[in-house]
């Protein structure tokens, strides 16, 4: 990070590798549509370059800090998505590539659907705190850093978005 | 026989979230897109574009602030000139009677 603050761009290519397949996943979980995932991950990253000076390791580690800036611009782009959805001007679904040899990625994409599915039956808090511990691989306690919320409380978010998840899901995900 | 119980259900945890990073993005280890992307919009200077209409709606507290301040001062004006304009009805009554 203070590489990051004395503008060191390698230091930027070495975050979004480490970071950045986790937030990628935990952002298309939050949000369904894909071109909105990829551009709150550009968006987080350009945000942690813009204010990794005011960055303070005392208050939070790397990761929660930066996961604390993807999770508000989701919320944010999710509250525009519902409310343009209720005015009509959400924009039609992603089509499907059915072009020959696009059979596995077909697959890739209705495993995607189907997890993009069972989360968002998932209350709020819960989807974010599965997410970040299966995605984004944090412990406990960053996941309440993160979520600002006590570690008991994680751990019961946790059981019952997995229970909600096998209700919905059964072995379809496996 | 307990303990078994819970290495099982923390297996079938992992197995879960596992199966759900796996769905959640196949592509998402390579990492080479977002870092161009990122990296040349960290050089590029942001433009600064005209909001869409969907922006307007989606965010409309400056649009509705602006209308606000046109509204108030619409009416500031027309506050300022209605006693002209009274005078010259009055005038036009003196001169056509009250019949009209």
């Amino acid at each position: 990070m203070a590489a990051l603050a004395s503008g060191d761009r390698h230091a930027m290519a070495r975050l979004i590798q480490r970071h950045g397949p986790g937030l990628r996943r935990f952002l298309a979980g939050m949000l369904p549509a894909a071109h909105e995932a990829e551009d709150i991950a550009q968006e987080t990253f350009l945000r942690v370059w813009a204010a990794a000076s005011r960055y303070d390791p005392q208050k939070a580690s790397p990761a929660t800090w930066l996961y604390r800036i993807a999770l508000r611009l989701a919320i944010d782009r999710m509250r525009r998505a519902r409310f343009r959805q209720f005015l009509g001007l959400e924009s039609a679904p992603e089509p499907v590539d059915d072009q020959p040899g696009a059979e596995a990625e077909l697959d890739a994409h209705q495993r995607l659907a189907l997890a993009q599915k069972g989360l968002a039956a998932l209350p709020d808090r819960q989807r974010q705190a599965l997410l970040l511990r299966a995605v984004a691989e944090m412990t406990t306690a960053e996941i309440a850093a993160t979520l600002n919320i006590s570690p008991g409380a994680v751990e019961q978010l946790l059981v019952r978005a997995r229970a909600g998840l096998r209700t919905m899901m059964g072995e379809d995900l496996a | 026989m307990n303990h078994t119980g819970d290495e099982t259900q923390e297996r079938q945890d992992a197995d879960l979230e596992a199966a759900l990073a796996r769905a959640l993005g196949t592509d998402a280890d390579d990492t080479a897109p977002l870092s161009r992307a990122v990296l040349s919009r960290m050089v590029a200077p942001e433009k600064r574009h005209r909001p869409a209409l969907t922006e307007v709606l989606t965010a409309p507290v400056p649009a509705a602030g602006l209308m606000l301040g046109a509204l108030l001062i619409a009416g500031a004006l027309g506050y300022a000139l209605v006693p002209g304009e009274v005078q010259d009805l009055m005038a036009l009554q003196g001169f056509i009677g009250e019949g009209f």
